[in-house]
């Protein structure tokens, strides 16, 4: 079974680095401009090895700019959501005033329904990608915040806590060194679900037309993919509409697999199943 | 008349790490309405031997040799007729009431469930039966408290609780791990004299590592090191006359005898020393303890050490 | 030393209608420089509570600690900082002491790295120095507490509180979670080490036969009250009250002497009973008690008992 998360593990690192690899070389990758046209509607050939759209872009090229698109905006909301729901957890869990104050913040945003809500958002705003990450970002804290502060509400009852305030660290110092290295795993697989969710989400909205028209993500492909009638009555599904679904499902079962192992690794309980026995 | 006899015991586990020695090569007997003491320190396999004569280890574990119970081995019958043993002949008062007892179902409710899977009783008279047991124990008002959660009841009242469910079925022999461990002083002097009175009406094996608990509550004692046995003998014997070095550095590491510490701490049950176990710990180690393994030898009659010095 | 002078915390709770859970009432005592007392007491007395308010880190409801002349309660946080150096706290938990995500060598560091005492330069020195006065190995340095003992961690848990040269060390049933033949290990080394640096020790626990080892002078606390304190070994031959009389009866493991068994248990410190908080559980109780709630009297030397029939 530990081996088993191992392996899963590596899969889903793998996975994940060659999305990122195609991300970040898109140029050197993609085997044309994505913006250049040729003749629309081509099967799939050796110039053109998943064929061209409607309006005669390169398919294959837009996927991997889509990359690009997709990844940028999971990576940048998940690591402000970290920034500010760890931050915010943090202080809710040591400081019992102003984590009041906080936790109340939480329980309103969190009361709301988040996909609805986006999606009534997104479609009274200009589509763009900055205005959908702001707009995932409003969300993207609570959770993490609530998690970790609960995380410090135990953490902060341990011997050592007080026993460096005895030897004299101060509260910014406890945070730091003593209960922050103790978040991080939390924090790790919290900024997991988070990609994953935001990836999701994004092509949720693209998918219904919600998305920034000029940033091609991969949830824009397989939008203009499904509103180009001729893709109910031929082929042309199978290499406009399925590759960039399965980059998506690729790009989510990656992170799962990761967070997966990340688990095991965090969790040492985990990796011996007699450890403690005697206890 | 032996009730409870246990040759050539052995429980393993396989881990990441390598294999648990956890019980190793343990030889016991245990007569009717005799009580016997199994002494050892933390991570010495004694609570792993309690869940091995009770069959409640995880599928994984190897367990070797013959536990047997009045004439039938324990290790070879169908896990039917295992359940039908626990509770009914054997039963086992667990360490720690308090996860012990499960929070969402009433004392007396839990106390019957016993009581209903092994004697067939109806709702009623199991209830019946249920109020018995916890006058039995002494909680005062029975017939109120039976109706009430685990944590209505104090650390002390939640131990008689676990002391009825396993007097519930009147069992031959009880398996009691630990039952004073986290009991204020003068709840466990209560604890200990409703242990002396059960004692007295039926087989008993107390596993703890409280000397002053077995002193009180046992016939014999059994001291166990690092999954196995290294002496056992009449109380009386171990207390008066010990002749391991581990049993005597035991005895006088007690506060009350001095404080003079054992150096050094328990070898891991994955990583045993050669030769001797407890020779790295051991001021009269020489160099056959460090070479070759001591078997258990009979000293006197009925006292047996493992110890080349003895 | 260390003087406290009618010490009580009540714990409030409950918005409209509050409830008062009175843990430490009007506690007094003294400890002179270099001696231990011991308090002794039993689960939810009120004892670990009084370290805490010792050390500031529970806020007191009233009373007054002086150390060395300085009334701690009326410090304010610059001049607490100050002189937290100087009283340290043993837990009982050695392993929740520690910050598991951080060496051992890190650990021993971090006192001497927050005052800056010491140059950098020299605190590697300083760091080998403490780890061998506590008795342990340079190897340790690189491991995390999870790969030590229980006995080793409070190992380190020692050096890291010598780090800060303190004068009173409050130590909360340190050995309460240790094996007794690591146990004499600890209580060992903390004696050498008060002989070495002239420590004052306040030693809490429930063990007496540890206490008695340990303490020059003995507090016996029942739900939030002392009722008897004294020289130890006026304690322990000629105890006045009839808990303290109960509680060495169950202490000692030598099983000749008839145990005094107390019924009932410890009265909830919320719905305290009136008069002599005592007398739910006295053998010898009388109408007065039930009325009247005693004051210490000073019954020998340097020996006061809350009781009505001293």
């Amino acid at each position: 079974m530990i081996e088993g998360r191992k392996i899963l593990g590596s899969i889903g690192l793998g996975i994940l680095t060659i999305f990122v690899i195609v991300a970040v070389f898109a140029p050197y990758i993609a085997p044309h401009d994505p913006h250049q046209m040729y003749r629309p509607m081509e099967h799939p050939s050796s110039s053109h090895l998943l064929g061209t759209n409607d309006i005669g872009n390169d398919i294959l090229s837009e996927i991997v700019y889509g990359t690009r698109v997709s990844l940028f905006i999971a990576f940048v909301v998940s690591v402000i959501s970290m920034l500010v729901g760890t931050s915010l957890g943090l202080v809710a869990g040591y400081f019992d005033k102003v984590g009041f104050l906080i936790m109340r913040v939480v329980d309103v945003v969190l009361t709301i329904p988040r996909l609805p809500l986006i999606i009534v958002i997104a479609s009274f705003i200009r589509p763009s990608i900055w205005n959908l990450i702001a707009l995932f970002l409003i969300f993207g804290w609570t959770m993490p915040a609530r998690i970790i502060r609960s995380e410090v509400l135990t953490l902060r009852r341990r011997y050592y806590i007080d026993a460096t305030k005895m030897i004299g660290g101060s509260d910014f110092y406890i945070l730091w060194r003593h209960i922050l290295p103790n978040v991080i795993p939390l924090v790790v697989v919290q900024f997991i679900m988070e990609a994953i969710h935001v990836i999701l989400a994004e092509s949720g909205l693209c998918f219904l037309g919600l998305g920034d028209p000029v940033a091609m993500s991969w949830g824009m492909v397989f939008h203009y993919a499904f509103e180009c009638p001729i893709i109910y009555v031929s082929d042309v599904w199978m290499w406009w509409m399925l590759p960039p679904g399965l980059c998506i499902v690729f790009t989510v079962l990656g992170l799962t697999f990761v967070g997966y192992a990340l688990e095991e690794t965090f969790n040492p309980k985990l990796k011996n199943p007699f450890g403690g026995m005697e206890r | 008349m032996t009730l409870l006899r246990i040759s050539d015991l052995k429980t393993q586990f396989p881990t990441p790490d390598g294999i648990v020695r956890a019980v190793d090569t343990i030889d016991l007997s245990i007569g009717e309405r005799e009580t016997l003491g199994l002494i050892g320190e933390t991570g010495c396999g004694k609570t792993v031997l309690g869940l091995t004569l009770m069959r409640l280890l995880q599928s994984s574990t190897k367990t070797e040799g013959t536990i047997i119970y009045k004439g039938t081995n324990l290790l070879k019958i169908s896990e039917a007729e295992m359940r039908r043993i626990r509770g009914e002949e054997i039963a086992m008062i667990l360490q720690n009431p308090t996860t012990s007892l499960n929070p969402v179902m009433r004392v007396g409710g839990q106390i019957a469930e016993a009581i209903r899977l092994h004697q067939g009783l109806s709702k009623r008279d199991a209830k019946e039966k249920a109020i018995e047991m916890l006058d039995a124990v002494r909680i005062p008002s029975p017939s109120i408290r039976v109706n009430e959660y685990p944590h209505e009841f104090s650390g002390g009242m939640k131990q008689r609780v676990m002391i009825a469910m396993g007097l519930a079925c009147n069992p031959s022999l009880i398996i009691a791990d630990e039952p004073t461990k986290g009991l204020d002083v003068t709840i466990k002097s209560q604890i200990m004299k409703l242990l002396k009175e059960v004692t007295e009406e039926r087989a008993m094996l107390i596993i703890t590592h409280d000397l002053g608990v077995a002193r009180e509550l046992c016939d014999r004692i059994a001291l166990m090191y690092a999954g196995e046995l290294v002496e056992y003998a009449t109380t009386g014997e171990i207390f008066e006359d010990p002749l391991h070095p581990y049993t005597r550095g035991f005895l006088g590491s007690l506060p009350s005898n001095g404080l003079v510490p054992i150096p050094g701490m328990s070898p891991s049950l994955i990583n045993l020393p050669d030769g001797c176990r407890f020779h790295p710990r051991c001021g009269h180690a020489t160099e056959l303890c460090r070479r070759k393994h001591p078997d258990m030898i009979e000293i006197e009659d009925g006292h047996f050490v493992r110890c080349f010095h003895a | 030393m260390l003087e406290v002078l009618g010490l009580t915390k009540y714990f409030s709770s409950g918005l409209i209608r509050k409830r008062y859970l009175r843990a430490v009432d009007d506690v007094s005592f003294k400890i002179e420089k270099g001696k231990t007392l011991g308090l002794v007491g039993e689960s939810g007395c009120g004892k670990t509570t009084i370290g805490r308010l010792i050390l500031r880190l529970t806020k007191p409801t009233g009373g007054k600690v002086l150390f060395d002349g300085i009334d701690l309660f009326a410090l304010n946080r610059r001049e607490l900082l100050a002189i937290r150096p100087r009283i340290q706290m043993i837990f009982q938990d050695p392993d929740s002491s520690l910050n598991p995500r951080m060496k051992i060598g890190t650990s021993i560091a971090e006192p001497l790295k927050l005052h800056g005492t010491i140059p950098k330069a020299k605190r590697g020195q300083r760091i080998r120095e403490l780890i061998e006065t506590v008795g342990l190995n340079p190897e340790h340095v690189n491991r995390y507490p999870y790969q030590l003992s229980g006995g080793q961690n409070q190992r380190v848990v020692l050096a890291r509180i010598l780090a800060m040269n303190p004068d009173l060390i409050i130590a909360d049933e340190p050995t309460s979670s240790l094996d007794v033949s690591v146990q004499a290990q600890i209580l060992n080394l903390m004696k050498d080490l008060q002989k070495k640096f002239d420590h004052t020790y306040l030693f809490v626990s429930h063990d007496l036969d540890v206490v008695r080892i340990m303490a020059d002078r003995i507090a016996v606390m029942y739900l939030g009250r002392l009722v008897e304190i004294g020289e130890t070994g006026d304690i322990y031959d000629c105890a006045k009250h009839p808990y303290t009389q109960a509680l060495l009866s169950a202490a000692t493991v030598d099983g000749g002497k008839e145990r005094i068994v107390l019924k009932g248990e410890t009265s909830s410190p919320i719905d305290m009973p009136a008069g002599c908080r005592f007398h739910t559980r006295c053998p010898r109780k009388r109408e007065r008690c039930t009325i009247e709630e005693p004051e210490l009297v000073e019954v020998g030397r340097d020996h006061y008992v809350a009781c009505h029939l001293v």
